[in-house]
């Protein structure tokens, strides 16, 4: 009798243990799908928040540029396995694209309209560098990476300008 | 002779299972912007991780019990379920993201698309919690982890100068174009990735797998003295580099494979490799602690039997836990939330969830009734208290920082 009621009590345990792990993990699941489903409403920043937001981008597609300029140099070292090369260049193009699409997809105040059009305008353009970047690397055409080198550079010159025109 | 090979393994194991994906990234994020000067930060979060998981190692020596199972004993049922859900939630949190750095590991190596790679690691997680003997997991995933001993050889070979190198760290010198928040908010998480909750954990609950007596205390006490604070020394040894190779390029860590060019550009392709098996091994370690803790603490807290020494039968809720865990962690990550953003935000919530976590420990291992003669002495109770206060300040700033900063930006 009382093995038996031992075996309940402990298969009840059992129960509530892993009862409670699955609510939180419910809990958690649904938390993610809920901040997951956050960003598809449109976005119309003040003034502020926009010129906020173009520094914050444009640093960050500046710091994908220059981790591919990194990338090739080293690639031309014969320091990087093929790959590692490839992950690289894609992470660094897909963080650029969604960096310059969550921009582009904010409504700005009109006396923003000139900016939003240069600051959008530069950061398609390096997301459009990036991906000629990574089809060489994908294709080891390295034939184009000395030339794909300088337009890097060149890219980053025009996100420091443009940097420089966003009032801050 | 055998005793002095288990304290080097131990010491070893300590060493290459402290870095985890929340310390790769935080470092090399840290030491891109701001080099060294936080350098503080992770000392103290290593020195407190010290502090407390030698009360809870103690613990466990003593007791033959794990950490969990004292705390709802000798705090009650509520304190106990808040210590519990607090810490859990962290720990899970930490597991989805160690489960995501092995994934974006394999991915480094082998090109395809980590989403495809989560499931198989789950496959892989859960086999050797099913399958592996404790101490073979933690051995040889602990001694592989030493392969990001690379990040130091990487440091010395980058040629530093190293007088302004450590100038830097002492002088704890912010760069100028960083706001005070912004190195807060690095200062916590930092501490955050130190002192993680699971560590604790898994170290006492580990303890009682090993079947440690107050014989082992000596060999516990020289495994966390000596091998966390190395363990440390690679953290550092991340941010150095970073700091030096991705700084001066105005690089923001935000990938896994940002990580590793500081070791391609100082060592070439044979550094990298080891770079990778070091990645490899080091996440993979993490999860299968962090998978553990997860069945620990809620076994414990319920009074199941749990542990891996036991057979699976013995034990079901704890190994039904473990595979409900795995399940709803690769499920988790297969929404394509980014693994890096999840570790960013375990570690600012690890900060959270500190003083809950260490706040027990401290009262139990001040308990004679546990501890007979091996109760905390003055200066663990120091040292004990100094923490609990640092805790509940970097758990207070935890999250007005994380909004005010935008998690750093």
């Amino acid at each position: 009798m009382s093995s038996n009621s031992g075996t309940a009590a402990s298969w009840s345990r059992t129960l509530v243990a892993v009862g409670v792990a699955g609510c939180l993990a419910a809990i958690l699941t649904l938390g993610v799908v809920y901040v997951r489903s956050w960003g598809d409403a449109p976005q119309t920043p003040s003034h502020d928040a926009w010129v906020d937001q173009a520094h914050t981008s444009l640093d960050e597609v500046s710091s994908d540029v220059a981790t591919v300029q990194l990338l090739l140099r080293l690639v031309d070292d014969g320091d990087v396995m093929s790959h590692y090369q490839r992950v690289v260049v894609l992470d660094s193009e897909t963080a650029a694209g969604k960096v310059a699409d969550h921009l582009s997809g904010e409504q700005p105040s009109q006396a923003d309209g000139t900016t939003y059009a240069d600051v959008t305008g530069v950061l398609s353009d390096a997301g459009d560098l990036l991906s000629s970047v990574r089809l060489a690397v994908i294709r080891q055409d390295t034939s184009q990476y000395q030339a794909l080198e300088r337009a890097l550079t060149k890219m980053q010159d025009r996100l420091s300008k443009a940097e420089g025109e966003v009032p801050s | 002779m055998s005793k002095l090979f288990a304290l080097a393994l131990g010491v070893l194991t300590a060493i290459g299972g402290f870095v985890d994906i929340g310390d790769l990234v935080t470092n090399a994020q840290v030491g891109a912007r701001f080099g060294l000067s936080l350098a503080w930060a992770t000392l103290l979060g290593v020195l407190g991780i010290c502090v407390f998981s030698e009360m809870s190692g103690r613990i466990a020596a003593v007791s033959g019990r794990a950490t969990f199972d004292l705390v709802r004993e000798r705090l009650g049922p509520r304190v106990g379920f808040l210590n519990l859900t607090s810490s859990m939630l962290v720990t899970f949190l930490t597991f989805i993201a160690e489960i995501g750095g092995v994934a974006l590991s394999v991915e480094l190596i082998v090109s395809v698309n980590y989403l495809l790679i989560v499931p198989w690691v789950g496959v892989a997680i859960w086999l050797i919690l099913w399958k592996a003997k404790f101490s073979v997991m933690e051995n040889v995933l602990g001694l592989l982890g030493l392969a990001l001993v690379v990040f130091g050889v990487a440091l010395w070979q980058l040629g530093p100068d190293w007088g302004a190198l450590i100038h830097q760290g002492v002088t704890a010198h912010k760069p100028g174009d960083e706001h005070l928040s912004t190195y807060a908010y690095y200062a916590v998480a930092l501490f955050g990735a130190a002192m993680t909750p699971y560590e604790v954990f898994f170290f006492s609950s580990g303890g009682v797998e090993d079947g440690w007596t107050a014989k082992d205390i000596l060999t516990m006490r020289v495994n966390v003295l000596v091998g966390f604070p190395l363990g440390g020394l690679l953290s550092l040894a991340i941010a150095g580099s970073a700091w030096l190779v991705l700084g001066p390029l105005n690089i923001s860590v935000d990938t896994l494979g940002q990580v590793g060019l500081p070791v391609a550009a100082a060592l070439g392709k044979i550094g990298l490799s080891v770079a990778l098996l070091g990645f490899v091994a080091a996440t993979l370690g993490a999860a299968c602690e962090t998978g553990l803790s997860v069945g620990y603490s809620i076994t414990q807290y319920f009074g199941s039997q749990w542990g891996k020494y036991v057979k699976p039968r013995e034990a079901v809720a704890f190994h039904a836990i473990l595979l409900l865990s795995v399940l709803t962690g690769v499920a988790f990550l297969l929404t394509t939330v980014d693994p890096i953003a999840v570790t960013e935000m375990s570690v600012v919530f690890s900060a959270v969830a500190l003083p809950l976590t260490y706040f027990p420990i401290l009262v139990v291992a001040n308990d004679s009734d546990y501890m007979g003669e091996r109760v905390n002495g003055r200066i663990a109770n120091v040292l004990g208290s100094v923490f609990l206060v640092l805790v509940v300040v970097a758990a207070t700033a935890a999250i007005p920082l994380l909004i005010y900063t935008r998690m750093g930006q």
